[in-house]
């Protein structure tokens, strides 16, 4: 009750776009405050600022040095500094504050840098710890990073955890260690490499970028802004981070910790996706960034806002700015309410019947194995080229069980017959419910209902010949086809008479799951089958998660099969808390 | 060359009974203060540490600080060929390659002798931060077993909740859900030390996985209650304190909600 009256108030003195609800409060000390500044809102003194003030950067000021008193002498002490000062005053305060900002920031980055192979830290136990945690005989001096690897990595860390990256990152450069190898690589080797990072249209791009690289720029990288926004996949966003990383240009870069950052530092009102905000950091970005150390700044800045400014819980404490950060100065207890947050979206959902169907079958080494029958999406629109297991758009977000199984069973009679499974295998006994996996994409959201149907070991008749039957093509990398065939021997050997066969929208096929993790598997693809076959998840680093799951929860029916995995939570493990010390013999 | 003796061989016997369902290969760090062991469980969600004082053995001498990696279901076994109130002996040379047990039994008059090879362990230590932990819960042992035991009936995940009024272990599961709560007894009430106590600077709500709190109720026997300490975003500390040889400390990662920041 008291945090949410709290919090009520916090938004209201951070906003003033939805006054209203300030209105609406009960008359509170820091609510009379706001309705003080509402009032004199035309006032140039104000001190809560707004947009406004951020398009005029030469508010920037730094409280009294002495941060540490308490709340009220601070708030007071920021509001008369801030306030009367005459404009000239105001310029040079302004230059100190931007120099002490700098300084404060780098000092702080030089010595609390997360350790990252793209910062060209070498492979090792510290990698992604932050350099304050590693002992001072283990430093190294971080090798020369490509350009390359600056572009790769700031690709990949687009909506994706710096955890999650550091494998991926450092496969990619094993498999594609320069543009020509990524611009010669074939787009299932890309596609497969990236799989489970998401949003993989940022590969596809990658790859076309590359190629554009190799061909139009020599194989280098551009270093110039205008150049680098010519490759595909490079926005304002990356083009700045490789202008000022990979090749020192002082170019600003904004992305989210930034915008939160700034929206924490002049203490602003808006919501973190409003374009008014995102344009004026841009522009404060760009008069803020350290001309002598450009790349270092803006990592330093990303930086302070994934580990110290975080979206909850700002570690203000451990801040190096904090003696410049309004919010700070306003009431430190709410420097987590700055950006405001943008009102939930309702993601359309789209339902889906999934069926998860398994056969063992006699592979041509001889070794027995379980397959899954995979449907191979289309080369454009969402997870485009990805694997994954029988799907079946359904109309209603609930549909019951017979429905759910019609529907698998309509996917199933659209297949061609060489590939579907023999519809007499198919039972009762052989079909079961796994439940519901949601997963949240940017735009919308897909309810995904499982359903498992293991085919029998021993089969039907007619499946028996087919199987002694099969022959099968595993020689070609992407277009495995296996040709069940009632009556004869039908060999499929490439991919045009794949697709021929195959249903209109993709192709289909059996892969093990060694096979389909080869391939790749979606963050959806991996949980669908965990949830199926009841899998240990994949062990995660700390934190770890699927790239941007959202919210992804599942939901078990009550009658649901009981599972560890199926919570709802994630289980850390020891090394996310504890740090590695060495183990030598000496010691205590 | 290391030797110590043990009054009672039950110690040692319930303390590898406490450790060996969590990790099966383990090192015994001798040095002159003592022993103590260090392992996590081989998904590395939990730690375990047991430290035992050179005060605590009857005769303790340990001349050169050595790593001793034993198999601990192994170590069992050995040990169950030792009756509870049989003197335990441990040997080993400097630089050994196997660990020597030695039963006596009370009247002297029969006197088993063990040999157990020792294994190289490359293990990764983790250094252990001290922490200050927003909220301390004493509960006697035979309960907290008890209450796990219970809530594990219903689901793998059980939230506990640690606030002044009292301490909440919550489970919720497909067959239904739980709630066993414990208030702070009067520390005077009746035969002394046997109720809850609860110091709670920060009310803390964290989950953890049933399973390994299951494995670590192991370490009943060994004392007469528990302490849970935990604050927000660490891993939960379950320690049972044995008098005044030692202690044997559990830590546990917490299960976090998997919907998050960006």
């Amino acid at each position: 009750m008291v945090r949410a009256k709290a919090t009520a108030t916090a938004r209201g003195t951070a906003t003033r776009a939805r006054k209203t609800q300030t209105e609406k409060k009960p008359a509170t000390a820091s609510k009379a405050k706001t309705a003080t500044r509402t009032a004199k809102k035309e006032h140039k003194e104000d001190q809560v600022p707004d947009i406004e003030d951020l398009l005029r950067p030469e508010r920037l000021t730094i409280s009294s040095s002495s941060s540490d008193e308490d709340k009220s002498t601070r708030g007071k002490a920021t509001a008369q500094s801030k306030s009367v000062k005459p404009e000239k005053q105001a310029d040079s305060q302004h230059d100190d504050a931007v120099d002490k900002l700098r300084i404060d920031l780098l000092t702080w980055f030089d010595e609390n840098r997360r350790l990252l192979p793209w910062r060209g830290d070498r492979a090792g136990d510290y990698l992604g710890k932050s350099l304050a945690e590693v002992p001072e005989d283990a430093r190294e001096t971080p090798r020369r990073v490509d350009p390359y690897e600056t572009w790769v990595s700031e690709i990949m860390l687009q909506q994706t955890r710096v955890e999650t990256v550091i494998d991926y990152f450092t496969k990619w450069m094993k498999r594609f260690p320069t543009p020509q190898a990524l611009a010669e690589a074939s787009p299932d080797e890309v596609n497969a490499s990236w799989a489970g990072l998401g949003y993989y249209r940022r590969a596809r791009n990658l790859h076309a970028g590359a190629q554009r690289v190799t061909e139009e720029f020599d194989g280098k990288l551009p270093s110039e802004v205008a150049d680098l926004l010519k490759v595909q996949g490079i926005g304002a966003y990356t083009a700045g981070a490789i202008a000022s990383i990979a090749f020192g240009r002082a170019v600003p870069l904004v992305d989210g910790n930034v915008i939160r950052v700034f929206a924490r530092l002049f203490a602003v009102g808006a919501e973190a996706k409003a374009p008014s905000l995102i344009k004026g950091c841009w522009s404060l970005a760009a008069s803020l960034v350290d001309p002598k150390r450009p790349g270092d700044f803006n990592q330093a800045l990303m930086e302070l806002g994934a580990t110290i400014c975080k979206p909850r819980g700002a570690a203000c404490e451990a801040c190096p700015v904090r003696s410049c950060c309004r919010a700070y100065a306003l009431d430190p207890t709410q420097v987590h309410e700055y950006p405001l947050k943008a009102k939930a979206k309702v993601l359309p959902v789209q339902t889906y019947a999934v069926g998860l169907v398994k056969r063992s079958s006699q592979r041509p080494d001889g070794k027995g194995a379980d397959e899954f029958l995979v449907c191979r999406r289309p080369s454009t629109g969402l997870l485009a080229g990805q694997w994954e297991f029988l799907m079946a758009r359904s109309a209603t977000t609930s549909p019951t069980m017979p429905k759910r199984r019609s529907l698998v069973n309509d996917a199933l009679k659209a297949l061609d017959e060489t590939i579907a499974p023999c519809r007499s295998c198919i039972t009762e006994a052989t079909r079961e419910d796994r439940g519901l996996h949601e997963h949240t994409f940017s735009h919308l959201q897909h309810r995904l209902l499982i359903e498992k149907i293991s085919l029998p070991s021993d089969r039907c008749a007619t499946c028996k010949t087919s199987n002694e039957n099969t022959s099968v093509d595993r020689e070609d990398e992407v277009k495995i086809v296996d040709d069940i065939s009632q009556d004869e021997v039908q060999v499929v050997s490439e991919g045009a008479s794949a697709k021929d066969t195959a249903p209109a929208s993709s192709e289909v096929t059996w892969m093990t799951l060694g096979e389909l993790q080869e391939r790749g598997m979606t963050a959806s693809t991996s949980k669908c089958l965990i949830l199926a076959e009841e899998l240990e998840a994949k062990p995660t680093k700390a934190k770890a998660r699927k790239p941007k799951t959202g919210t992804s929860t599942k939901k078990r029916k009550a009658d649901g099969p009981a599972s560890e995995k199926d919570s709802k939570q994630q289980q850390l493990r020891m090394t996310a808390f504890f740090s590695n010390g060495s183990k030598s013999k000496s010691s205590e | 060359m290391i030797e110590c003796r043990l009054a009672e061989a039950s110690v040692l016997k319930k303390i590898v009974e406490a450790l060996k369902d969590l990790v099966t290969d383990a090192a015994f760090e001798f040095s002159e203060n003592g022993l103590q062991l260090q392992a996590m469980d081989s998904s590395h969600v939990s730690l375990c540490y047991l430290q035992l004082l050179s005060t605590g053995f009857e005769h303790f001498r340990c001349d050169k600080e050595s790593s001793l990696g034993v198999s601990l279901p192994n170590l069992a076994k050995v040990l169950k060929c030792a009756n509870n109130d049989d003197t335990l002996t441990l040997k080993a040379k400097d630089e050994p390659d196997v660990i020597s047990l030695v039963f006596e039994s009370k009247k002297q008059d029969c006197i088993k002798d063990f040999d157990m090879k020792l294994m190289d362990l490359e293990q990764e230590q983790l250094a252990i931060p001290d922490t200050e932990y927003k909220s301390k819960v004493t509960i006697p042992a035979d309960e907290f077993r008890r209450i796990i035991a219970d809530l594990q009936v219903l689901g793998d995940t059980c939230k506990i909740t640690a606030e002044k009024a009292g301490v909440r272990f919550a489970v919720e599961g497909d067959v239904g859900k739980a709630n066993i709560t414990l208030k702070p007894g009067e520390a005077a009430d009746e035969e002394g030390g046997k109720s809850v106590n609860i110091d709670v600077e920060e009310a803390v709500e964290l989950r953890f996985a049933l399973r390994y709190l299951n494995y670590f109720a192991k370490a009943t026997p060994l004392a007469e209650s528990v302490e849970l300490s935990m604050s927000k975003d660490v891993p939960l500390l379950v320690e049972y304190k044995m008098g005044e040889i030692g202690a044997i400390q559990y830590y546990l990662a917490p299960k976090i909600d998997e919907e998050d920041e960006e």
